[in-house]
């Protein structure tokens, strides 16, 4: 399984360090952070001086939808320098087969200029139900995504599915959904697959009832249907997307890139806090701030993942990270560590390896609460009895 | 009850151009016999009573649904093009009258061997490489079945299977008499009547809105439960002896099947684990790409 990063806002060096350092496999460029110009010189980089990278262009096309509201937060995707493909579409445009297929060539012509390894053909967020007029503009664009521009270099092409939290709580639209589109009779090379929060609270949808099990099992069932699949925004949750197949997940280094929210794309509601800097624990399961794990690494060094970056959060600092840099290098250390102990080649094996895991991570936290330290909601245990649930309704689902 | 045969002299005087006569067996309105045409060719000869036309909108429609469904069957044979699926024969589908009954006749290629129930009665498991020749002859037939006619078979099982024993066309699909081709109007009077076997039904079809997502993973499902059971040397993956109707549905719709490995554990795991795969309750979760499958049993 492969790390990528997902890029947006602030790369400064992040994704270099984090390929040579080889924490990273590769990356997905997001159209709104990102010029024309610089997308392609520093694709021509990486190409240069990381060959073997996984380099892609996720399209964004999905913020279409959005982008008429006055206010919407585009970055490139509009204006005077913009990615040239993007246009704002109401729905009622997407409802017409035509312009579907105009924006998968549009979009898919492109990138077959860019130095990408694989295609990302686009698709809007399927946000109310599978069984939706969205529902079925989804699977326009998914049935028309292989047909319609010849990939003739070998390069993979990968259909963008996006689904919010909630379309996936209707289990049976959303199995119809899925033996619909494993029966295309063009089918693409594999799916980007996102998942998205509706709301704009920054914690990840690690709690909620029905959104990782489900979301596993869109991945479990269309890897073993023969696709490639890579999950996009899993942060934390990238272990459980590797036990159920994914063959690569990807995480960034601000909230907005760890969990995906369309609500980056629309007019600002609120002004959100810069967030503490935080440290990823592979045998808790989680990330959790730098004042806790200063608290926390003498009286319980198992909290410490023991890997290069480690270094970067001096405890005569305070355990601080040195640097937003290092931040980002160590959350990727953090997640590679957990996917790579959870994934065992086959999916029962994977899953008892993550159990495995939530086990000794729920006896680190009794211990700590033991000693009488109490951590924050947000790096709290609680994650642990959801993500139980979450694994054994997965297994139902998937009649493992 | 089974149909009575036709009097060997009644059909000799109907096919003058035929010989032999040999009764093979009988369903419902359908007499089958074993006959040799003038040229020498070994056939079989299919006899389907047509229902009375009492005068009743019943009954009209009815007889509308068998004359339907035997007209769909033979044109599909005509058109399908594929080794895995039984060939029509020299005469094609006519009405006629025998002994007074309207029937409609037509005669299939006879093939040499025995159905698969017979095989599997035998009670001996076969090789690994039998196993997969049997499950790549019956996905290629369901292939063919789908990808040029949108058709679902909606009854394999063994009894609809011939194990003919050549290299290039080892196990043959036969009886597409309740076929489905789902971009077709159904023709089955009463919609809540579904047509199936129970034992090899594939659980999506007890659903009364079947009809909107069906597709060829049904007839995967009941492969792969055709397959268990030959590999198994006649066991079920789901039913029991003796179980009664109801229990056999509670069954398809409810019961995990038996896993292939814990009765056949010296089979491969990818082999054991596409056949598990198969008979899951959820279509999606059959793999679906059908070309991956038969490169996997390469």
């Amino acid at each position: 399984m492969q790390l990528l990063a997902q890029h947006g806002y602030g790369n400064g060096d992040k994704i270099e360090r984090g390929l040579e350092e080889d924490l990273l496999d590769g990356v997905i460029f997001g159209a709104k952070d990102i010029s024309p110009d610089k997308l392609v010189s520093t694709l021509e980089r990486l190409e240069e001086n990381q060959p073997n990278s996984v380099r892609l262009f996720d399209p964004q096309f999905y913020a279409s939808l959005i982008a008429a509201q006055p206010g919407a937060r585009l970055g490139y995707l509009v204006g005077e320098g913009s990615h040239p493909y993007f246009e704002a579409r109401r729905r009622r445009d997407l409802e017409r087969d035509e312009q579907v297929v105009e924006d998968i060539i549009n979009v898919l012509n492109h990138q077959l200029a860019l130095p990408v390894t694989a295609l990302i053909a686009p698709n809007i967020v399927i946000r109310r139900s599978f069984d939706s007029i969205e529902g079925t503009i989804a699977k326009t664009f998914l049935r028309c995504a292989a047909n319609e521009v010849e990939i003739d270099d070998g390069r993979p092409l990968y259909a963008t599915l996006a689904v919010s939290a909630t379309a996936l709580s209707d289990k049976i639209e959303m199995q119809n959904f899925l033996q619909e589109i494993t029966e295309l009779e063009n089918p693409p090379d594999g799916f980007y697959l996102l998942l998205e929060k509706p709301d704009s609270s920054i914690i990840s949808p690690l709690t909620e009832p029905d959104v990782l099990s489900r979301w596993m099992l869109m991945s479990h069932t269309l890897k073993l249907n023969g696709f490639q699949i890579i999950n996009g925004y899993t942060d934390a949750l990238s272990p459980y997307l590797a036990a159920a197949g994914s063959d690569a997940v990807a995480t960034g280094w601000y909230n907005t890139q760890k969990c995906f929210s369309l609500k980056k794309f629309e007019p600002v509601s609120d002004f959100a806090r810069r967030p503490v800097p935080r440290y990823m624990s592979a045998a808790l399961l989680k990330s959790i701030r730098y004042t806790e794990l200063h608290d926390l690494r003498d009286l319980f060094p198992e909290v410490m993942n023991d890997l290069p970056q480690d270094n970067s959060y001096d405890p005569d600092e305070g355990s601080a990270p040195d640097s937003p840099t290092s931040e980002a290098l160590q959350n990727w250390e953090g997640i590679k560590a957990m996917s790579m102990h959870a994934e065992e080649g086959d999916v029962y094996a994977s899953l008892k390896n993550c159990r495995g895991a939530l086990d000794d991570a729920e006896e680190i936290y009794a211990r700590i609460q033991e000693f009488g330290l109490t951590m924050r909601d947000r790096s709290s245990a609680a994650h642990i009895n959801a993500i139980r649930e979450e694994l054994d309704a997965f297994e139902e689902l998937a009649e493992l | 009850m089974p149909a009575t045969p036709f009097p060997a002299a009644v059909l000799s005087a109907a096919f003058p151009d035929l010989s032999g006569f040999g009764y093979i067996k009988s369903g419902t309105f359908k007499a089958v016999h074993r006959v040799t045409t003038k040229a020498g060719h070994d056939e079989v000869l299919k006899i389907i009573r047509v229902p009375q036309d009492s005068g009743t909108d019943a009954a009209r429609a009815f007889r509308d649904q068998e004359l339907g469904r035997v007209k769909r069957e033979t044109n599909l044979l005509a058109d399908l093009d594929s080794p895995f699926v039984v060939k029509l024969g020299m005469i094609p589908p006519s009405m006629m009258d025998l002994a007074g009954e309207t029937c409609v006749v037509y005669t299939e290629e006879l093939l040499p061997g025995r159905d698969l129930e017979a095989v599997i009665a035998d009670r001996i498991q076969p090789s690994e490489a039998e196993i997969n020749l049997l499950l790549g002859s019956l996905v290629q037939g369901i292939q063919a079945l789908w990808i040029r006619h949108k058709t679902v078979h909606r009854d394999i099982k063994p009894a609809n299977i011939f194990a003919t024993g050549f290299p290039d066309r080892p196990y043959v699909l036969l009886d597409f008499g309740i076929a489905y081709n789902v971009d077709e109007p159904g023709l089955t009077v009463n919609p809540s009547h579904i047509p199936h076997t129970p034992l090899y039904m594939a659980p999506e079809m007890l659903d009364s809105n079947f009809r909107e997502s069906l597709s060829y993973r049904a007839d995967l499902y009941a492969a792969g439960v055709t397959v268990f059971e030959f590999a198994t040397g006649g066991i079920h993956p789901l039913a029991k002896p003796h179980d009664s109707l109801a229990k056999t549905y509670t069954r398809v719709l409810n019961q995990e099947p038996t896993r292939l490995a814990s009765l056949r554990p010296d089979l491969s795991k990818p082999l054991s684990s596409l056949i598990d795969q198969l008979m899951k309750k959820n279509p999606a979760l059959r793999p679906g790409n059908l070309t991956l499958i038969l490169n996997q049993l390469k």
